[in-house]
């Protein structure tokens, strides 16, 4: 609705609050699409100064996090169209980011690993309705709008994704 | 895959240390924090060499009463997803049409002894979407003033929408077209979605429901232009007539640098001969071109921005040919000749620095150019666009404001140094053209050689 718009441009967001709210979650988005630690920090940094500074274009129609998200996304995809950008050769994600934490060790198991090692390989349309879906836990039709696709397309992207990493795991298995 | 539900967790589990560094979230803190000084910083490493935006407004009257309520503005589009449409190369018959109605345009609309500018791209743009609503002979009017060559609303909707995106294919923000269609939420007006759609799918038009008596919607929509003209103008309407039931927005904003910056030691001052016989002095540019035009009646040059998508084109008139009479000599198919015919010969060009601004309503061009009904209530006929209950509805102003600013970088070259710029034993098959009096320049897309903005600069204001 237009009148959030406006009202949002004339208030800045606390610059504070973003970085507390989004700084972790959107440089693991980043990494988990560039695959490198260095470019995932740049990006996140890029993305809530683009979010910051574009505020007044925050519409209010989605949520602050799905909006955030999307110019991360964005951001990531302007970093891969780079000629300086390869795609990082190593399919692994490292573990020197892992929680030390005894109890977090379900989710550091050979099998999750393998999860997430299979989501960074899959092709980049792909991997972000994935990661939009399960990591930023948005429904379909906020994933729709952001990707400005139709529902039932990224409905079926996301189950052609599901198998792709069956696909992989099966693979990586062997 | 069940894990797929707990991606979350095993995400910030596996990755549980990676986070911006405590530096970088400084860094962005301190950013922030001092936006103006970041600007100004851009500005002048970056510098802006032309800054353009030009604004037109169609204003719908119909006759009714108003309905008191205290909402402000629903925006429509919640309802109304702009759907992928086809897209077409733009045909020779759509280039002739478009290049017949922007100079016409500009000769109907030039005001004698005046710094004129007129932007044909937002007024055929506001006026297509306008088109979508008319049927019978207000519709014939519309296509035959915009699709001269035989080209229907349906074939002018599909070229617009590809000429937009051929226009505003860059990877930056310097070309910008938006539209916008306000209307009034009174009870006796009932829009039509067909025409809210097309708008949408074609135009990518945005629409918003409001409340004309109320002051905010003033607000709003000067707003909404505000932030579309990256600030150029924030001011469109100070009230809203009590008749008025619709506004339909469109807005160009453009802006590049020179692929070639005037650099502090080629300004100079320069006398500017007037019309009126006397001159001025004002800071001139130099600089060597190397798109050399001729027609009988004028020479020129053409000076290329930064990506090359876009290009400065500035003609003189010769000797003894006054501005009016050039302009008068003007046509779409002349003009794409003159651009396609341009010789790679070096110009010694002379450039004034200027800053113009331009305000006009259309009505009294338009209707010299043939659009008659949609302006008369009882002959326009909008039923494509809304059933008013309580009366007719026909456009009763159509205003177009202009802004263009050229430049250097923005910095102010104050100190003249002297430098001569012309050089020593010009051969003859290189040209001088420093444009010190009265002369017509245009903003052309390379790709179409269509005038997205068209003036005379007749008295330059540095």
């Amino acid at each position: 609705m237009f009148f959030t718009l406006i009202t949002a441009q004339e208030s800045k967001p606390d610059i504070d609050r973003l970085i507390a709210e989004y700084s972790k979650s959107l440089t693991r988005l980043c990494y988990l699409m560039l695959k490198d630690v260095q470019l995932s920090e740049e990006a996140a940094w890029e993305a809530l100064y683009k979010a910051y500074k574009g505020y007044g274009k925050f519409r209010g129609g989605s949520s602050e996090k799905t909006w955030i998200s999307k110019i991360a996304i964005n951001v990531c995809k302007s970093y891969m169209r780079k000629p300086s950008y390869k795609e990082i050769t190593s399919d692994y994600i490292s573990l020197s980011y892992a929680s030390e934490d005894e109890e977090a060790y379900e989710f550091r198991s050979e099998e999750s690993l393998a999860l997430l090692n299979a989501v960074y390989r899959l092709p980049i349309k792909y991997k972000q309705v994935i990661l939009l879906r399960y990591y930023q836990q948005m429904g379909v039709s906020e994933i729709a709008k952001i990707l400005k696709e139709k529902e039932n397309t990224i409905s079926v992207r996301i189950k052609r994704a599901h198998v792709m990493l069956k696909e992989k795991l099966k693979e990586d298995c062997l | 895959m069940s894990k797929l539900d707990d991606f979350m967790n095993i995400v910030n589990t596996n990755l549980d240390k990676l986070d911006m560094s405590e530096k970088a979230k400084l860094t962005l803190i301190n950013e922030v924090r001092k936006p103006d000084r970041t600007y100004i910083r851009k500005l002048s490493f970056i510098g802006i060499s032309l800054v353009a935006f030009v604004l037109i407004l169609i204003m719908f009257t119909g006759i009714f009463t108003h309905d008191f309520s205290k909402a402000y503005a629903n925006d429509l589009m919640k309802e109304i997803t702009p759907q992928k449409v086809e897209t077409a190369s733009l045909s020779e018959d759509f280039l002739k049409s478009t290049a017949d109605f922007s100079m016409e345009l500009f000769k109907k609309s030039y005001t004698k002894g005046k710094n004129s500018l007129i932007s044909p791209t937002s007024v055929y743009l506001a006026l297509g979407m306008t088109a979508n609503g008319s049927e019978g002979n207000t519709l014939k009017e519309f296509e035959t003033l915009l699709g001269r060559y035989n080209l229907n609303i349906n074939d002018l909707n599909i070229y617009y929408n590809s000429l937009t995106r051929e226009l505003t294919d860059t990877a930056s923000d310097k070309f910008k077209i938006a539209n916008s269609i306000w209307y009034n939420q009174d009870k006796n007006l009932d829009i039509k979605q067909d025409f809210l759609q097309t708008n949408a799918d074609y135009y990518s038009a945005a629409a918003y429901k409001a409340d004309f008596n109320s002051k905010r919607t003033i607000d709003e929509v000067n707003k909404w232009v505000k932030y579309n003209t990256h600030k150029l103008i924030d001011k469109v309407i100070d009230k809203i007539d009590a008749n008025t039931i619709m506004y339909l927005i469109n807005t160009v904003y453009f802006e590049d640098e020179w692929q070639s910056p005037y650099t502090k030691n080629t300004v100079r001052k320069a006398a500017f001969k007037l019309q009126n016989k006397t001159s001025k002095t004002v800071e001139f540019m130099y600089s060597e071109e190397y798109s050399y035009l001729k027609d009988d009646k004028a020479q020129g040059f053409i000076k290329p921005y930064k990506n090359g998508k876009y290009s400065f084109v500035a003609l003189l008139p010769n000797e003894g040919v006054s501005i009016d009479s050039y302009v008068n000599s003007l046509s779409g198919e002349g003009f794409i000749n003159l651009m396609k015919n341009k010789s790679s010969e070096t110009v010694f060009a002379g450039l004034p620095k200027f800053k113009a601004d331009y305000n006009i309503d259309l009505v009294k061009p338009l209707k010299q150019m043939g659009l008659k009904d949609c302006f008369i209530s009882g002959k326009a006929n909008f039923t494509k666009m809304a059933d008013n209950n309580a009366g007719d509805i026909f456009i009763s102003k159509v205003i177009h404001k202009t802004f263009i600013a050229v430049d250097t970088e923005g910095t102010k070259a104050g100190a003249v140094t002297e430098v001569e710029m012309m050089g020593k034993g010009i051969v003859s098959s290189e040209h001088n053209i420093t444009l010190n009096h009265p002369f017509v320049y245009a903003i052309v897309d390379n790709e179409t050689n269509l005038p997205l903005f068209i003036g005379t600069m007749t008295n330059p204001e540095n």
